[in-house]
């Protein structure tokens, strides 16, 4: 009886600890054979973030809204730090086991799309074209792999403008940004001279250079085309003399030291103090960086900030104005969904998010919404805000690289450009390596 | 144990059996799934291609990889002379009559200990912080305002301003497990000793260190095997950059699975790690045992 009542202890203690990890699944089926429709999602936005972050406020009302309509609607909502969301993500992918919405950054998708992770969701906005047709030219891209659409994107705008202060370049004689790679390091060793940075400059977290500097300085000097050529695989190679030359632009202007030293051990929130603090002219960040400056920066340097984007590059092929944009980040649907009443409720769950309300809220706080939000109230935004807001709206936007190359090949350019700013490696032997990710990744099975 | 006090085989064998169900779980599982998985081009999802050795293959040929295996070893060869070796010396020192207030010094130097990793990472960064940083500030007071660098940023000396934080934190641990070592010494032998003129340095040398021998074998043993899997404090305080610097293999095949989502090739990785940790620990057992033994026998 005893050895009975032992083994009985030891099963439930197995049993508890086994069925841990399949709990939240139990419960979500026995929801769905009920008459409530239960949906999982699992996002980035934060309700701390809400008026401070355009696009949380946007997204997050958004939700509220479709809460309050659809009361019968249960929603399983994690709201999760970002990079603990890439974490989690990715282990679920893994483990095939991701809720029933989720978020996809642009990288990702190709391999999601491969791994039949994602729902291909043309049918569906097929049914609601007024909502697919409203979103800006270029925005559905990144979430779209051979004609069909698997991602909804959320805010697209740039990752490339320059915050610059206007007053500091008038007092070296510059009375706009310079418009010349010549007379940019000109302005620099100016300012260099009064013990002020031209750009401050933040990548401990990798990936600040890929997506507001590399990306928009290699279509200055290679064009789309080249970008278009890597993408499909048809020829261009990370080696191509043009590629080296952005990242060798970039590191001269380390070398010069016309950036802060600390550059690579420093994120991205220090980059935009330092500028705050007057230790920087300017700073090179996305659409994002212009709320922080409205509703961060000291009155002063608020007033004198103007926008601009990177001059053009002599015999550059690219557009002069460009800049790296489109949209970010996607909402995907689980594979695992089958079209009904539940996919129609996602559906109009993620119109209510993304769609034209919420595209309005966005912009009005200061956003750039992927869906094309029309006419808005412009009087509550700053100028900076608008300033910001009118570049992304006028610049044409190439492809950011970290959100179309694979993610192998970002990783192994991220991780180089740090060795290349750092001094410890030349542009050459990064292309070198990325080229090497590159053939791995063409070669994968 | 006397016979009649000796549990039943079943009895001990079911006392052992929650144990090792959750071992197995948590540890011996995943690594026969890593094992199976670093046969496979995997990218995260249902599909798996089977591809033998070549992930393998690629291993021996992958420059970051065993760049970063010299930074672990690296950061062996620091842990040991900063953790193992001054955890010693101060093991010594709280021995000592020299010394006041033992129990403070020995409280402070294991507060560190406590600290999680994360909060390591985050107070060094501020030490060694270009701008603000204490490390800076300190060399500016003392007039060698020269020295001042960006510390983290320097690409040569990285894996050592790595180590500091680490031996920070863990010496204080193998002070602990020195005291613990040096109590067993019999205390009569040292007063002969003492009386026969040896003391300080002298003391240290002929008598404390061979009998403590087997301690510090074990301490270096366990620093090692702590250092071939250091990650946390590297992943927090430099990211394993600039560029690929300071790198080490945990977060190699961390950020080969999870950010390049390559899992077969991160699981290859991870049984690599495995294997090398495994033959350090062989090696460096073998030769401290060897020397003991040729000691032994002079």
């Amino acid at each position: 009886m005893n050895k009975r009542s032992f083994m009985l202890g030891l099963m439930v203690v197995a049993s508890s600890v086994l069925s841990a990890c399949g709990s939240g699944e139990n419960e979500e089926s026995a929801a769905e054979s009920g008459n409530t429709i239960t949906i999982s999602l699992m996002h980035r936005y934060q309700e701390s973030n809400i008026g401070k972050s355009p696009e949380d406020t946007a997204v997050l009302d958004g939700l509220k809204r479709f809460r309050e309509d659809y009361p019968d609607i249960e929603i399983i909502e994690e709201q999760l730090q970002n990079e603990d969301y890439s974490i989690k993500a990715q282990a679920l992918a893994a483990a095939d086991d991701m809720p029933d919405v989720f978020i996809v950054p642009g990288s990702w998708m190709t391999n999601f799309v491969d791994n039949e992770i994602v729902l291909p969701l043309d049918k569906e906005l097929d049914k609601r074209p007024e909502w697919r047709d409203g979103y800006r030219a270029g925005t559905l891209d990144a979430g779209t792999r051979e004609g069909q659409i698997y991602g909804i994107p959320i805010a697209a705008g740039p990752t490339h403008l320059i915050y610059y202060n206007a007053d500091l370049f008038a007092s070296i004689g510059y009375d706009q940004f310079p418009a010349s790679w010549t007379d940019l390091m000109d302005a620099g060793d100016k300012l260099a001279e009064k013990g002020i940075n031209l750009f401050s400059y933040g990548d401990k977290s990798k990936g600040y250079a890929m997506s507001s500097w590399i990306s928009a300085l290699t279509d200055r000097i290679n064009g789309p085309e080249w970008t278009e050529s890597i993408l499909n695989g048809d020829g261009a190679k990370f080696t191509d003399e043009g590629f080296i030359q952005g990242i060798g632009i970039m590191s001269e202007l380390a070398k010069a030291g016309y950036l802060n030293k600390d550059l690579n051990s420093v994120d991205n929130d220090t980059m935009v103090n330092y500028y705050f603090e007057g230790r920087s002219a300017a700073f090179v960040s996305g659409i994002w960086s212009a709320m922080n400056i409205v509703n961060n920066a000291p009155d002063e340097i608020k007033a004198s900030t103007r926008v601009a984007v990177f001059p053009g590059v002599e015999n550059g092929l690219g557009n002069p104005l460009s800049s790296s944009g489109g949209a970010g980040v996607y909402y995907s649907v689980n594979s695992g969904v089958e079209a009904g009443e539940k996919l129609d409720a996602i559906m109009t769950m993620l119109e209510y998010m993304t769609g034209s309300d919420s595209a309005k809220l966005m912009a009005e706080v200061g956003g750039f919404p992927a869906y094309d939000p029309g006419d808005f109230d412009t009087g509550k935004l700053h100028p900076v805000a608008l300033a910001a807001y009118e570049a992304s709206a006028a610049a044409d936007a190439t492809k950011i690289f970290d959100l179309w190359f694979d993610a192998s090949i970002v990783e192994v350019l991220n991780t180089g450009i740090q060795g290349v700013m750092a001094g410890s490696r030349t542009p050459e032997q990064l292309a070198e390596e990325t080229q090497q990710a590159y053939e791995t990744f063409l070669n994968q099975p | 144990m006397g016979k009649a006090l000796r549990p039943r085989g079943w009895v001990l064998v079911a006392y052992l059996l929650p144990g090792l169900l959750i071992y197995s779980f948590v540890v011996l599982v995943p690594i026969l799934a890593a094992l199976r998985d670093s046969f496979y081009s995997w990218t995260g999802g249902p599909k798996k291609t089977y591809i033998g050795t070549g992930n393998y293959k690629e291993i021996l040929q992958d420059d970051v990889f065993w760049h970063s295996f010299l930074n672990n070893v690296l950061m062996t060869a620091y842990g040991l002379i900063g953790q193992v070796g001054f955890g010693f010396v101060f093991a010594l020192l709280l021995m000592s009559k020299m010394v006041k207030l033992k129990g403070l010094h020995r409280t402070m130097s294991y507060f560190p200990s406590t600290l999680a990793p994360v909060i390591i990472a985050f107070l060094w960064m501020l030490v060694y912080n270009y701008n603000y940083g204490l490390l800076n500030a300190g060399l500016t007071k003392l007039g060698l305002g020269a020295l001042v660098q960006s510390w983290l940023d320097l690409t040569g000396p990285i894996v050592l301003l790595a180590s500091i934080p680490l031996s920070w934190q863990n010496i204080g641990f193998f002070t602990l497990l020195m005291l613990a070592g040096l109590s067993t010494i019999n205390k009569e032998v040292l007063e002969v000793a003492e009386l026969d003129g040896a003391t300080g340095v002298r003391k240290a040398w002929y008598i404390i260190i061979p009998l403590a021998k087997p301690t510090l074998v074990v301490a270096s043993l366990l620093c090692i095997a702590n250092n071939m899997r250091g990650f946390e404090h590297i992943y927090a305080l430099t990211g394993g950059g600039p560029g690929n610097s300071s790198s080490v293999m945990a977060l190699y095949a961390y950020e080969t699975s999870f950010l390049r989502f390559r899992y077969g090739y991160g699981s290859a990785l991870a049984i690599a790690i495995i294997t090398l940790t495994m033959l350090m620990i062989l090696l460096s057992t073998l030769i401290l045992q060897r020397r003991n033994h040729s000691k032994g026998g002079a």
